[in-house]
């Protein structure tokens, strides 16, 4: 790992292997980075948050360093460099330099995606140009020619002291536009009476070989095996990367304290030392003045601990020990942790930094998705091996069975002995009991057989039971892998919900709760566009302009909440906001100007039925077309993704208090523990969670409303429907009807079998044939070979090869009510 | 379908140049024989179990399971407008491949695979292709027999199946 531009042609290959790493790093960086601009923007003096945006700029820095993206590195140190100041009270954060850093923020966002495709990465020449603007407008103090590095890294006691030594004897380098320029010195303290110091020392000196190149050790590193401890280990190193990397490098096991200063070798300037200049043209010049302090290295050893430490870096140490440093990096950012000053403290014990790296591993989705698919084929196997256990009879595996035939086999050989008292005549009979006897022998070889048989066959119900149970701790751990937070999803809104109430001149707080709710990975990726639909939607129409707030007695600022929790099964997440609610005569207004229904016939609509329509596909072809949300992309849109997702979304909305929209969605995409019930001889999945109760009812229980089947339910009434008012079927191959024929005459003669389904807070009844039990069953989608059904949500394999059809309980109660809204749709039946 | 109506063909060597030999699967509904490119048939398969679908057209028989994946069973006989039939001994589930999708067709029987040189392909008579039944693409004579040649993607594409069927439905009223 170098910054030297040189060597990188030769290192594409490595590089491209970290690319993914940097990508993944910054882009949680980033999203860190805004949450604390945000937080700044509210409390721009927080020292803590300056700390920390300053923390994560300079590691960006210093990852786009290492990559050798000149770009990146020069914008966030620049970057780095404003915040420095506001750091340390120069100057103090504004809110143009705020939106000019959220803009930053999205360039190098952007740079993050076009690295992502590969593309060129484009100019940031603007974004700087301002921020030199911004710079020179605030520029009064004379602490700007002071180095940059100099301030940047916390100097520790032991440094400060050298390089106060260092600046009595040649005052403070001039200013330099790069940064990090020069020798540093670097003193490390071993525990006391460490073992084998001496290596750790070696250790320390090849990595941080990598970094720059080593001018001189003090003690000399040929000395070092013949000293018997070693507490104090000076390095000076002509070094361009940052100091935090030289640390973490020099972060082995058994170090103490490390300090870092700046302390410019005097002869070096002279000589005008560069990276790329050839390792014997400075050593010259360089030995006697840095070996100055270090009472007596001299210039052999030097060029020869050079020629042995610089060009060896070994790669297999290499990867590991930079993933150490960038994960170690990051880990603190997580931890809402030490600012920089502390972070950097003397004590890093080695402990912590490996202890991290265990403890998390990226891995490619990809893999993850695969694992899942494999995951799923296990559970249909494993279906099928219960199903065929099952199936196994239970007389196999008693003993009974075998008992009876030894029984058997002894009666018979006494009827053939109390033959053979008989008087045999000429012995006719003896050849024909001979068969016999042996016919009996080989029965009884036979049983013997099926005695050990019946043995296996009782393993094998064992070892399934074994594998169902393993198979289903492998189901659960393969998804808990996949289960992420919804927290940094919640935490993008932050930002959308700052960007879109400075457009539209709203005041608006956000409240996040529940972040640390997990969702499947997949089902996060999905749910931002939805869920960004939804606030925006808040923003824009729910949410009311200030003085309409303070008019109606509300605060003025407006609050949206978005909040996630557990419920069973399934993840409820909750979009709310305390806005004037939706307009119900805006929406029958907008249904008849968008010609979705006829005046009449939406004047006849009911409050919450009116409300059902802005699910509508025709509900929001929006005339103004804000860059918000009339886009039209309507709530259709987000229905349906949710839908999608084997979920559902429900509305409810208060005049004047507010509108709530709720988000109940599985927790996983593949695998649904679903209820198997037989409908018209086919067999349907239910999604458990959809299923409130099952019960039976009586035909005289039945009553009709206006044509339609209710039954009473806990003093509730609920329609009561049949897969046939919802569904159209065409039979290809004429069967026996199984639902009107005699089976439903003699086993339900008046009683019916209802599923109760409960989805975006409508119940259903639904009648069924029989009910099959549950099972875990792996959604494939229909779309895939086939189109999209509508009501149906995929389809499954089942334990014996069969496929199931997965009911999509909120499109089908949706279906039910239009069907019964117009009755003609049961006429189709008769063709 | 006008099928065995190909009295007067344009002169073959006019529009078909190649002459190279395709390979072809034939089929039967009722006695008329059909035949696709073999390229794009997956496989033949008896097919036990399809589950119904509901919403879908007549001729959808269902999806089934075809190793873990889950296909639709297209009724060719239904497509084209026949009366059903119960299945028997020689039903046939025909499995194609169109770009990502796979699909199965349900067939009375299947024949053989046929070599049709390219030459001896006619292009469908105007009578029959002019109605939109564009996924004919040509007849063939195979032992004094008429096959006609279906294009599997302008046949089983989920737009073109909807049109196909109507049209079966007004050939067949008319």
């Amino acid at each position: 790992m170098t910054d030297d531009p040189q060597h990188r042609g030769n290192q594409s290959d490595e590089m491209a292997a970290y690319l993914q790493t940097f990508l993944d790093e910054t882009e949680e960086q980033l999203d860190d980075l805004v949450e604390t601009m945000l937080s700044l923007e509210r409390d721009p003096d927080n020292n803590e948050d300056l700390n920390e945006a300053f923390r994560l700029i300079h590691s960006i820095k210093g990852s786009a360093g290492m990559m050798g993206f000149d770009n990146i590195s020069v914008l966030t140190h620049h970057l780095e460099n404003r915040f420095e100041r506001f750091r340390s009270g120069v100057e103090h954060l504004n809110e143009p330099t705020m939106n000019l850093v959220l803009r930053c923020i999205d360039f190098l966002r952007q740079c993050n995606n076009r690295l992502r495709a590969a593309e060129q990465l484009g100019s940031a020449a603007e974004l700087l140009e301002e921020l030199k603007q911004l710079q020179s407008e605030a520029a009064t103090s004379p602490a700007e020619s002071s180095p940059p590095t100099a301030t940047t890294e916390p100097v520790e006691d032991v440094s400060r002291q050298e390089s106060d030594r260092a600046r009595s004897q040649r005052p403070a380098p001039p200013a330099q536009p790069e940064m990090d320029e020069g020798i540093v010195h670097v003193v490390v303290q071993f525990r006391e009476g460490l073992q084998l110091a001496d290596l750790k020392a070696q250790l320390i000196v090849t990595r941080l070989s990598r970094l720059g190149e080593i001018k001189s050790t003090h003690p000399d590193m040929q000395q070092l095996p013949e000293l018997d401890s070693i507490q104090t280990f000076e390095i000076w190193i002509d070094s361009h990367a940052e100091l935090d990397s030289l640390r973490e490098a020099m972060d082995v096991e058994g170090v103490e304290s490390i300090s870092v200063g700046n302390e410019a070798v005097p002869a070096l300037e002279a000589a005008d030392v560069t990276e790329e200049h050839e390792a014997d043209t400075v050593e010259e010049p360089v030995a006697p003045d840095s070996a100055q302090p270090n009472d007596g290295s001299d210039v052999t050893e030097l060029t020869d601990e050079n020629a042995t430490v610089v060009p060896s870096p070994e790669p297999a140490i290499e990867h590991p020990s930079s993933q150490l440093t960038t994960s170690s990096e990051r880990a603190p950012s997580k931890a809402k942790a030490p600012s920089p000053q502390s972070s950097g403290s003397d004590v890093v014990t080695s402990e912590r930094a490996t202890s991290k790296v265990a403890e998390t591993m990226r891995v490619e989705v990809d893999r993850l998705d695969n694992l899942m698919n494999l995951t799923g084929e296990l559970v249909v196997n494993r279906a099928r091996f219960v199903q065929i256990a099952e199936q196994i009879r239970p007389e196999l595996r008693q003993p009974s069975m075998l008992n009876r035939i030894r029984d058997f086999g002894d009666s018979l050989r006494r009827t053939i002995e109390s033959l053979e008292t008989l008087p045999n005549e000429g012995g006719e009979w003896s050849a024909q009991l001979q068969q016999l006897r042996d016919g009996i022998k080989l029965m009884e070889d036979q049983a013997d057989i099926w005695t050990d048989g019946r043995h296996s066959i009782g393993q094998i119900g064992e070892a399934i039971d074994q594998l169902a149970r393993v198979s289903q701790s492998l189901q659960s751990g393969v998804l808990d892998t996949r289960m992420v937070p919804v927290g940094p999803l919640f935490n993008r809104f932050k930002r959308v919900v700052r960007d879109l109430s400075k457009q539209r001149g709203k005041q608006v707080h956000l409240e996040l709760h529940g972040e640390q709710t997990e969702l499947d990975k997949r089902m996060i990726d999905e749910l931002g566009d939805p869920l960004v639909h939804l606030v925006r939607n808040s923003i824009d129409h729910g949410l009311e302009p200030p003085d309409v707030r303070s008019e109606r007695g509300k605060p003025a600022v407006g609050t949206i909440s978005l909040e996630a929790s557990h419920s069973g099964n399934s993840v409820n997440i909750v979009v709310r906001d305390d806005g004037g609610g939706i307009d119900v005569a805006k929406v029958r207004a907008k249904l008849v100007e968008n010609e979705v229904l006829a005046e009449s016939a939406a004047d006849e609509l009911s409050d919450e039925q009116a409300l059902d329509y802005i699910w509508h596909p025709g509900f929001s072809t929006a005339k103004e077309v804000t860059d918000v949300s009339g886009r039209g992309v309507g709530m259709d849109v987000v229905k349906t993704r949710i839908n999608q997702l084997n979920g559902t979304i429900e509305v409810e909305s208060v005049p004047q208090l507010g509108t709530t929209f709720t988000l109940r969605l599985p927790l996983t995409l593949a695998i649904i523990n679903s209820l198997l019930v037989r409908l018209r001889d086919v067999i349907f999945s239910l999604p458990i969670d959809d299923v409130r109760e099952i019960v039976s009812v009586a035909e005289r229980d039945i009553a009709s409303v206006h044509g339609r089947n209710t039954f009473e339910v806990r003093d509730q009434y609920v329609p009561l429907i049949d897969i046939e008012d919802i569904f159209c079927w065409h039979d290809v191959h004429p069967h026996n009807d199984p639902t009107t024929g005699d089976q439903s005459d003699d086993s339900s003669a008046d009683e019916s079998q209802v599923v109760i389904l409960v989805a975006g807070g409508k119940t259903l009844g639904l009648k069924v044939d029989e009910l099959l039990g549950n099972q875990d069953v792996v959604v494939k989608s229909l779309a895939d070979n086939f189109v999209e059904i509508r009501g149906l949500s995929g389809a499954s394999v089942l334990g014996d090869g069969s496929v199931s059809l997965m009911l999509d309980v909120g499109t089908i109660i949706e279906m039910a009510n239009q069907s019964s809204r117009n009755s003609t749709s049961r006429k189709k039946k008769n063709d | 379908m006008s099928s065995q109506s190909t009295p007067e063909s344009p002169q073959p060597n006019a529009t078909s140049a190649q002459t190279n030999t395709s390979q072809f699967v034939g089929f039967q509904i009722d006695e008329q024989q059909y035949a696709f490119r073999i390229e794009q048939i997956q496989e033949i398969v008896i097919l036990d179990e399809v589950t119904p679908t509901p919403q879908v057209a007549d001729y959808v028989e269902g999806v089934c399971n075809l190793r873990g994946a889950i296909i639709p069973i297209i009724n060719l006989r239904i497509l084209f407008g026949l009366p059903p039939k119960a299945a028997d001994g020689n039903t046939r589930t025909i499995v194609v491949n169109m770009g990502e999708r796979t699909l199965g067709c349900t067939v009375d029987n299947v024949l053989h695979v046929m070599r049709i040189p390219g030459d001896t392909i006619q292009p469908a008579p105007e009578l029959v292709a002019g109605d939109g039944a564009d996924y004919i693409f040509g007849f063939a004579k195979v032992d004094d027999r008429l096959v006609i040649l279906l294009d599997i993607d302008s046949l089983l594409s989920p737009e073109k199946l909807e049109r196909t069927s109507q049209q079966a439905e007004t050939s067949n009223q008319s």
